[in-house]
């Protein structure tokens, strides 16, 4: 703490800002050509149908509605980071929040995408959405998936307000500190801060209610994502304990998801690692290791009810997921989301980068394998035998995961260069302001 | 003042125990618990008895639990605030040992709680789970090793308190001298008690919620035996944790007044007894509606008769809406203006509205399912064959929400023995963590 002073935040922040260097114009390349995959793959899909993907009957969500609750998960980090953890006052998450809440915004984005990769004919996404019209037809309100429609857009524009509201006061900074045009374009999104007490009661009481707004929508978005599956009657789809289990389920990947990238961030920018502190990431470890207990209290309740029910459906599936054709996604799921957060336990494991590195993305995969355990292995094992099926992965599924990610890092990579990736003004708040013998 | 002198004058301040009269009274209501139990097995009812005796131990004890629970969570992650109240949730979970021998003689009743204790009548997929044998087995297991685990932690916490107390003035007395036996240096049993409290705390926290969880499915949903709901344990859970909340809430409102400590419970740290309140009771109704909109969705023939009986009902539908209304209604609306959560009194009154409404949460969970048992029962005696049976007792027919005497007297009965408790561990050992780095006036305050 002691070498970093008002002076050198603005500095080693600001310094992110400048143009890019080869390093980060080679990994954009890479960037790109994931991105562009997926959308040949795409344009093929359009071209040729949803043949391109490893969706069958009976199982009609596959890859992609996998994808699209993965997403979702991770946006649920930057929230939870950015506005539960303000309102418990939980002291790490200040120098990780901005760029968690940038992650949230991305990852929502490309999470919206999967529906309409998913339903086809994607001309007609807007049939998503209630509008009024000559032939009086409607969308079903009645159905899961359409309340999926209005819980994601009011997370998403929400949590783009949020964001964009505890820009204001580092937009400012950057503005003051650049000359020319540059000055203008942060000029506008600053909306005239100048750092006056009075504008700093306003803007302090406006964080803390939509930190208040924002609390309930991160329960909500993946509860209403779990009923998807729950309101259905599909054996290991129909459980009360879904919207909890699914929230946990979405912090504990996106908390992941944080270390996944503040990591590689802390050893690209020269002076966040002072800023990003062991100890915050070590926070985040900690929140693993609490939600991956809560999941996996979930897997075992389910499981012992299952049992306990005496429902045959409810056992057989409860069989076929561990022992069935599809085992390795359950025992891989296992494995990354029950065993690999154990050793967090140790506060070694918990302070060292490489390990938390390892663990992270551990866990991220582990989390998008359990959702794909849920959405196809319910779907491969209904209730009449003559209708189970298997699942074979295809090239196009594939592409268009990759290109998810594309997407994804290619918003994170424009954000870093463009905005103030830590919050400046909030890290401030936690040194002593400089006299006048400090330099 | 340094901290030695401090603590000494805090620990000679504060000495929770209740005065004679109150003494009498608590003992008072024990008698009549146990006259008022003994009275109810003899009557024409004998199941009135054991309703009271199973819905007030599933409430008091929640309250006990979610004690330890509170602790477990304070120790894990270092919260200063909530400090000055620690003893006080400590002291709240040492009614658990007399909750489970409790639901141990509640097992006596068996039959007139569970159907699956005629195995005539257990479901048949379900009658390796639901034998008594094995429940009396699991349940017992969970108990002694819960217990010893809890033990075990509240030991590592104690020690140096009770250890600084004695070098301070002397602190003696058998219970307290057992725990501090071998003792090290002050500085030495402090790191230690930090470093064991700190490594043992997830496990314990782990076993907690086991046995919440166990006790929840066990004892109150299979009571029900064709029910199930994978949320329920944790809902006991959450409710748990709001019932220990209000009761931190209340003793510390008394306490902080009576022995003047205004500086270390301040006004901004009970605040916070009302936030944690406010929000565990969203979360409770999250968790509730989150069982209603499932069920009530899916409509399936082996989860909806749960909820018909208990909204659609003649009988127990009003019972519904009461307890939205005490749990979430006016919660949200009572606490979420901070002038209440600053307020001791006003926070009181919402405090002990949520736990009656508690009370009521756990009857309306026991007695439905045990009263539709019952008309069941009778009715296969007069001939109607069990399936039918279920048909007519479904929505009407059920006697509905009848408070007895008997409901009465257990109530003052097992509180007074919940009270008597509190105040027994409370005589025996320092009434504030004395020896905690995280112990200090709230800073706020000198401003």
């Amino acid at each position: 703490m002691s070498n970093i002073t008002y002076a050198s935040i603005n500095d080693d922040i600001l310094k992110s800002l400048e143009p890019p260097g080869k390093a980060w114009l080679a990994s954009f390349l890479v960037i790109i050509t994931a991105l562009g995959m997926g959308i040949f793959a795409f344009a093929y899909q359009i071209r040729h149908g949803l043949e391109g993907s490893g969706i069958n009957n009976p199982i009609g969500w596959g890859v992609y509605i996998t994808n699209f609750v993965f997403w979702v998960g991770i946006a649920h980090a930057g929230t939870l980071i950015s506005a539960v953890l303000y309102l418990v006052r939980a002291p790490f998450r200040t120098s990780i929040y901005r760029a968690s809440e940038a992650m949230t915004v991305f990852s929502v984005m490309t999470a919206g995408l999967f529906p309409l990769i998913h339903i086809g004919r994607v001309w007609n996404f807007y049939w998503l959405i209630p509008y009024p019209n000559q032939r009086l037809l409607w969308v079903n309100f009645k159905s899961p998936l359409l309340w999926d429609v209005f819980a994601v857009n009011t997370y998403m524009s929400v949590s783009i307000a949020f964001f964009l509201l505890g820009l204001i006061p580092d937009f400012a900074s950057v503005r003051d500190d650049s000359k020319g045009l540059k000055r203008l374009i942060y000029a506008l999104p600053s909306l005239g801060f100048r750092g006056t007490n009075h504008q700093w009661l306003h803007y302090m009481r406006a964080y803390l209610l939509f930190a208040a707004i924002c609390t309930p929508l991160v329960f909500s978005v993946h509860s209403i994502v779990s009923w998807d599956f729950a309101m259905g009657s599909i054996p290991g789809w129909h459980t009360t304990i879904f919207p909890p289990y699914f929230v946990a389920g979405a912090i504990f990947s996106g908390c992941a998801m944080v270390l996944t990238i503040m990591i590689p961030m802390r050893f690209i920018f020269r002076g966040f690692d002072e800023i990003i502190k062991i100890k915050d990431l070590e926070g985040m470890a900690k929140m693993i290791i609490f939600t991956g207990i809560v999941v996996s209290y979930a897997y075992a309740s389910e499981f012992f009810i299952a049992y306990y029910s005496g429902a045959k459906y409810e056992k057989a599936l409860f069989w076929y997921r561990p022992f069935g054709e599809l085992k390795l996604f359950f025992w891989g799921m296992i494995f990354c989301n029950v065993i690999s957060p154990i050793p967090l336990w140790s506060k070694k494991i918990r302070t060292n980068i490489p390990a938390l590195f390892v663990i992270s993305i551990l866990v991220n995969i582990g989390m998008w394998l359990e959702r794909f355990n849920i959405v196809v292995t319910s779907l491969a094992h209904d209730f009449d035998p003559y209708a189970w099926a298997n699942y074979k992965f295809q090239w196009v599924e594939i592409y268009i995961t990759i290109g998810s990610f594309g997407w994804f890092l290619m918003w994170f990579f424009l954000f870093v260069k463009i905005m103030p990736s830590l919050a400046v003004a909030e890290l401030k708040e936690a040194l002593n302001p400089p006299l006048r013998s400090a330099k | 003042m340094n901290r030695n002198e401090e603590m000494k004058e805090i620990l000679e301040r504060v000495q929770i125990k209740p005065s004679g009269g109150l003494k009498g009274m608590l003992y008072l209501f024990v008698a009549v618990g146990v006259i008022g139990f003994i009275v109810g097995l003899f009557s024409g009812h004998p199941e009135l008895a054991w309703q009271a005796l199973l819905v007030n131990t599933v409430f008091f004890g929640s309250i006990a639990f979610g004690g330890l629970i509170f602790s477990i969570i304070w120790t894990v992650t270092d919260a200063k605030w909530s400090r000055p109240m620690k003893r006080i949730a400590e002291a709240a979970f040492s009614f658990a040992p007399v909750a489970l021998l409790l639901l141990v003689v509640a097992l006596f009743g068996a039959e007139h709680y569970w159907e699956w204790v005629d195995h005539d009548k257990v479901i048949h997929s379900k009658a390796a789970w639901l034998d008594l044998s094995f429940f009396v087995k699991r349940n017992l297991i969970l108990f002694v090793v819960v217990m010893g685990m809890a033990w075990y932690y509240l030991k590592a916490v104690l020690r140096p308190d009770i250890g600084l107390a004695k070098q301070l003035n002397g602190f003696s007395n058998p219970f307290a001298d057992r725990l501090v036996k071998n003792y090290g240096s002050q500085e030495e049993e402090q790191e230690k008690s930090f470093r064991s409290a700190h490594m043992f705390a997830p496990w314990l926290a782990f076993a907690m919620v086991m046995l919440i969880s166990m006790i929840a499915w066990d004892w109150v949903m299979s009571i029900d035996q064709e029910w199930f709901s994978t949320m329920f344990g944790v809902q006991y859970l959450a409710a748990s944790l709001i019932g220990a909340m209000c009761f931190i809430n209340l003793a510390s409102g008394v306490i902080r007044s009576k022995f003047k400590l205004e500086e270390y419970i301040s006004i901004v740290r009970f605040h916070d007894t009302g936030k944690f309140i406010f929000a565990f009771c969203l979360l409770w109704t999250y968790m509730c509606f989150a069982q209603v909109i499932v069920i009530w969705y899916g409509n399936m023939p082996e989860e909806a008769p749960y909820l018909i009986l208990r909204i659609q009902s003649h009988s127990w539908g009003w019972m519904f809406w009461l307890l939205t209304a005490m749990m979430f209604i006016i919660p949200f609306f009572g606490l979420a203006p901070r002038t209440v959560c600053n307020s001791v009194w006003a926070s009181r009154i919402f405090a002990i509205e949520i736990l009656i409404g508690m009370w009521l949460e756990k009857y309306f969970l026991i007695v439905p399912s045990m009263q539709e048992n019952q008309v069941a029962a009778r009715l296969a005696a007069e001939g109607a064959g069990a399936h039918g049976a279920h048909a007519v007792a479904g929505p009407v027919g059920l006697p509905g929400f009848q408070y007895s005497i008997y409901d009465f007297a257990l109530t003052l009965g097992i509180g007074g023995t919940f009270f008597l408790c509190f105040f027994w561990f409370m005589a025996r050992v320092p009434n504030m963590p004395i020896s905690d780095r995280h112990f200090f006036k709230d800073p706020s305050l000198h401003h």
